[in-house]
């Protein structure tokens, strides 16, 4: 009874940590109807300036803890909102998410910049002393805190909502933004406030949180992400469901610790994955559905490189590395061949994401299954038969999560993906018997052709080039085929496509297993080249990053996800080698795709796209000097319909950005 | 009736939807016969639309039954019921926006064509841009259609289907009165080629004039409903366009 005591009182104590985080989620997202994957490392920043008046200028407590969650994080989320969130309005969904989760790579960027990687530890807020109901259970100061803290959160922010005009035009604005502004209200200043509101709960409980776990960016990171689950159970919504969701989830993670038996190590692992497991339980058991009435808009596309087109410069590409490989030192033969793995994992999500429309922040995980399955099957058969079974094992993996996608879409999708992702870090590739040791590395092997051992990197290049040209050969004969123009029928209306005869859940699952396959025998490969592979490799931050290159060169773009690899390659894998500095590497690489990102805010269809219009336009504008010398009217017309009708929109006095790029008519 | 030996294309039976407390339809049928073409009619929030989709599948109504062809398919998912030969339009454009005019008719042409032997995708397609005289917009992107011209693709886009039940929801709206009228023609060739027609309309004139039987909807319940003359004399359907009942209450 005492020991359930103590578990109940730890669990309450976490669970109201995690409420004050989740209603920030919450606040945020049913004003906006963004849903921020940057809340924790916002909060994260929040703590580390916290920490740093604190313990490092020496300021008195109060007045630290005052500053960082009164000023400076309602200052972060009213910079946020006027800087970058309003042009989000008619962003497609992937493109939106990927600013929040750029704002995640910014933040913790900029805690690494400032502060550095090194872990401290928060000193407890009001001290050590606690009170002793009875013998043996001990509450501390810092316990009652945290639960008066989200109670005063919980009856104020209710208070806010129900009782003051500033509620009512905040739910007039969720109601309906337009109506809301004909009746005078400035939705301009609701979302302003509803951003410092969620800000400043998110900095409240890094603040809150940092005396229990070292104060360092993964944990605070990760921390943040359990509250999502609490707000995906109230729905994003609904305040009191996720209070009591989060609560629920605090006792119920504290006791899981307490009474499963710590001998078995998966077991005690489920422990720390519980907030996860809810995520992934409560996208599946509830509706959504808010989100799936939300039309998915979309990113406009080229017209694709025709098969010969790719072919050849497939086949230009094999033969460049073939020379290289000659040419290069095994080093850069190395950095190529992870260039050209990770163009094949940008390949799978252009895939999954650009062409079906379904964001996956799981890709890696797919990756790290490979890696594992050929390793663990290549113990017992020869080398390629235990690739073809990895590959099959992890399409059928793919497909399988895809049944639980099937009802889901945008943001919601994107959560249970991530929720995939991180069990399969918290509880899959921890296990001894999937990478080896905590820490440890897995020894892969390397395939060998024709009895020729392709064990050196140099040896690798070619069949490198080959994947990777091969992939984009079938993402682009997927494209130009009916499957392709099916996945673009379903993500461009999903309601047209069922009605007009397309099987959705089909159509859905061949994708993810389509996508899976792919970035199995990538995750495969990776390892070969590596001859090693660690399941940090495989996190659900490594997915993240990927989504967010891919996205900023265009997410449903061939060309995009080779130079998307480049840019890996050379911010990834060659600064490092420039700049000796791994914690300063780090930040410069976060803050660098988090504000090219932010970058592509108002242009959401990615670099290439446009250079394309760049380009576009500069030759109408030639043609149209040329001919303007000898039939002045008609060059004029001609022109102006050479301009691409995104630009055209953009530049019209008063149009929405990007209102050229949703669909015509729309019936408005 | 002289139809009863004939198996509607389409039997809808006392289809009813709850939104939560409020009865978006409550208790509407509806039968079409091959080659005749019934008008559904009512102001806004009178159910049309939410009828269309219980008819089509998006929507499961929350009791009554749908037949198609004879078939009970009340139960069945939208593409199931596509495939039986049902297509719809929709009255906010769901046009497919990252593809050409042509290709969002002929990926439309190739759903229907993997289910019917003998259906030249390809050909279908261009027949149909050709006859809605949408041909030269083939190459167009979705985004530079004004909305006229994006409700004829949607009818393109349906009847690239060959379906034997058209479903069509405010197909004029925001067409020119030209337009309109070729759309009328058009339509009303589709019904003597013995296609089966639900139109959902505000344009009361166009309706009156192409369809054999209207059933005229408010607050989710049928009106008034028979052929188009008599509802055409029915003082219900003045007091529902023009308020008259409303005028009474107040």
């Amino acid at each position: 009874m005492q020991l359930f005591l103590i578990y109940l009182v730890a669990g309450v104590s976490t669970g109201s940590i995690y409420a004050v985080a989740a209603s920030g989620l919450v606040v945020t997202y049913s004003t906006s109807r963004v849903f921020n994957f940057g809340h924790g490392a916002i909060g994260t920043f929040v703590a580390f300036f916290c920490y740093w008046l604190w313990a490092t200028l020496g300021w008195p407590e109060w007045a630290a803890i005052g500053i960082s969650v009164l000023l400076l994080a309602p200052a972060i989320g009213v910079a946020l909102d006027a800087s970058i969130m309003r042009w989000l309005a008619g962003v497609p969904v992937a493109q939106k998410l990927a600013v929040t989760l750029a704002l995640l790579l910014t933040f913790e960027g900029l805690t690494q910049l400032l502060w550095g990687a090194g872990n401290r530890t928060m000193p407890s807020i009001l001290g050590n002393g606690g009170i002793q109901p009875m013998s043996g259970l001990h509450i501390s100061y810092d316990e009652i805190l945290t639960v008066v803290v989200a109670l005063g959160v919980a009856v104020g922010l209710w208070a806010l909502l129900h009782r003051t005009r500033l509620g009512t035009t905040m739910r007039a604005v969720v109601e309906d933004r337009d109506l809301a502004e004909l009746h005078s209200v400035n939705p301009g200043r609701v979302t302003a406030l509803s951003w410092a509101i969620g800000t400043t709960l998110g900095g409240l409980s890094a603040i809150l949180i940092a005396p229990d776990l070292t104060l360092s960016i993964p944990n605070l990171s990760l921390f943040v992400v359990s509250a999502y689950a609490a707000a995906v159970v109230g729905r994003l919504t609904s305040l009191p469901v996720t209070f009591a969701a989060a609560i629920g989830i605090g006792i119920g993670s504290s006791l899981m610790v307490g009474y499963l038996p710590s001998s078995n190590q998966f077991i005690q692992s489920l422990a720390g994955g519980l907030p996860f497991i809810v995520l992934v339980l409560a996208l599946i058991v509830f509706r959504h559905r808010g989100e799936a009435l939300q039309r998915i808009r979309v990113a406009r596309e080229g017209p694709p490189l025709s098969l010969p087109q790719t072919g050849g410069l497939t086949a230009a590409g094999i033969i460049l590395a073939l020379i290289a490989a000659s040419f290069f030192g095994n080093f850069y033969s190395l950095m190529a061949d992870i260039g050209l793995v990770f163009a094949c994992v940008l390949l799978s999500l252009v895939l999954i994401t650009g062409m079906a429309g379904q964001v996956s922040l799981a890709q890696f995980s797919f990756m790290g299954i490979g890696v594992v399955l050929v390793t663990h099957f290549s113990s017992v058969m020869p080398y390629w038969i235990a690739l073809l079974l990895a590959v099959a094992c992890t399409t059928v993996i793919g497909a399988i999560v895809a049944l639980p996608a099937l009802r889901l879409s945008g943001v919601y999708l994107a959560l249970l993906t991530l929720g995939f992702a991180i069990l399969m870090d918290q509880v899959v590739f921890v296990n001894a018997s999937v990478f080896g040791s905590v820490g440890g590395a897995l020894n892969v092997p390397t395939p060998s052709l024709f009895g020729y051992q392709l064990d050196t990197a140099q040896r690798l290049l070619p069949l490198l080039a080959l994947v990777a040209g091969g992939y984009g050969i079938v993402v682009v004969a997927i494209r130009r085929h009916r499957l392709g123009r099916n996945l673009a029928a379903m993500r461009d209306s999903p309601a047209a496509a069922s009605a007009l005869g397309l099987n959705i859940t089909g159509t859905k699952v061949t994708a993810f297993a389509i996508a899976s396959a792919m970035a199995g025998l990538s995750g495969a490969l990776y390892g070969a080249v590596e001859q090693q592979a660690a399941a940090v490799q495989f996190n659900y931050l490594a997915s993240l990053n990927a989504l967010l290159i891919l996205v900023l060169w265009g997410a449903s773009n061939v060309p995009g996800a080779y130079w998307g690899a480049v840019f890996y390659v050379v911010g990834f894998l060659e600064l490092p080698r420039l700049v000796n500095n791994p914690s300063l590497v780090q930040a410069i690489q976060q803050l660098g795709v988090g504000f090219a990102v932010f970058g592509m805010a108002r242009n959401p269809d990615g670099v290439i796209r446009q250079w394309v219009d760049n380009h576009r336009i500069k030759a109408a504008k030639r043609a149209g000097r040329r001919a303007a010398k000898a039939r002045p009217l008609e060059a004029a017309a001609q022109a102006a319909a050479a301009v691409p009708a995104s630009q055209a929109g953009d530049a019209a006095p008063g149009g929405r950005t990007l209102a050229g790029r949703v669909l015509g008519g729309r019936g408005r | 009736m002289s139809t009863a030996t004939v198996t509607p294309v389409l039997a809808a039976q006392d289809i009813r939807v709850n939104f939560g407390g409020l009865a978006a339809v409550g208790g509407v049928s509806l039968d079409v016969m091959p080659g005749e073409s019934v008008g559904l009619i009512g102001p806004n929030g009178s159910g049309k639309s939410t009828m269309l989709n219980v008819l089509s599948g998006l929507q499961r109504p929350t009791s009554g039954t749908v037949r198609l062809l004879g078939q009970d398919v009340t139960r069945l998912p939208a593409y199931r019921r596509a495939r039986r030969g049902m297509a719809r339009t929709f009255q906010r454009l769901e046009l497919w926006g990252s593809m050409t005019v042509a290709e969002n008719v002929r990926t439309a042409a190739d759903l229907a064509g993997r289910w019917k032997p003998g259906h030249q995708a390809a050909e279908v397609a261009e027949e149909v841009m050709t006859a809605i005289g949408i041909s030269h917009l083939a190459g167009r992107e979705i985004s530079e259609l004004t909305s006229g011209q994006g409700r004829l693709v949607e009818v393109a886009r349906a009847l690239a289907e060959r379906p034997s039940l058209l479903l069509l929801d405010e197909p004029t709206a925001g067409l020119s009165d030209t337009e309109t009228r070729q759309l009328t023609e058009l339509l009303a060739g589709i019904v003597a080629d013995g296609t089966a027609v639900v139109l959902v309309e505000h344009h009361v004139e166009m309706v009156l004039s192409l369809c054999s039987r209207v059933t005229l909807l408010d607050f989710g319940k049928v009106i008034v409903a028979g052929d188009t003359e008599t509802v055409r004399k029915a003082p219900a359907l003045r007091e529902v366009y023009l308020g008259a009942r409303y005028a009474a209450r107040t």
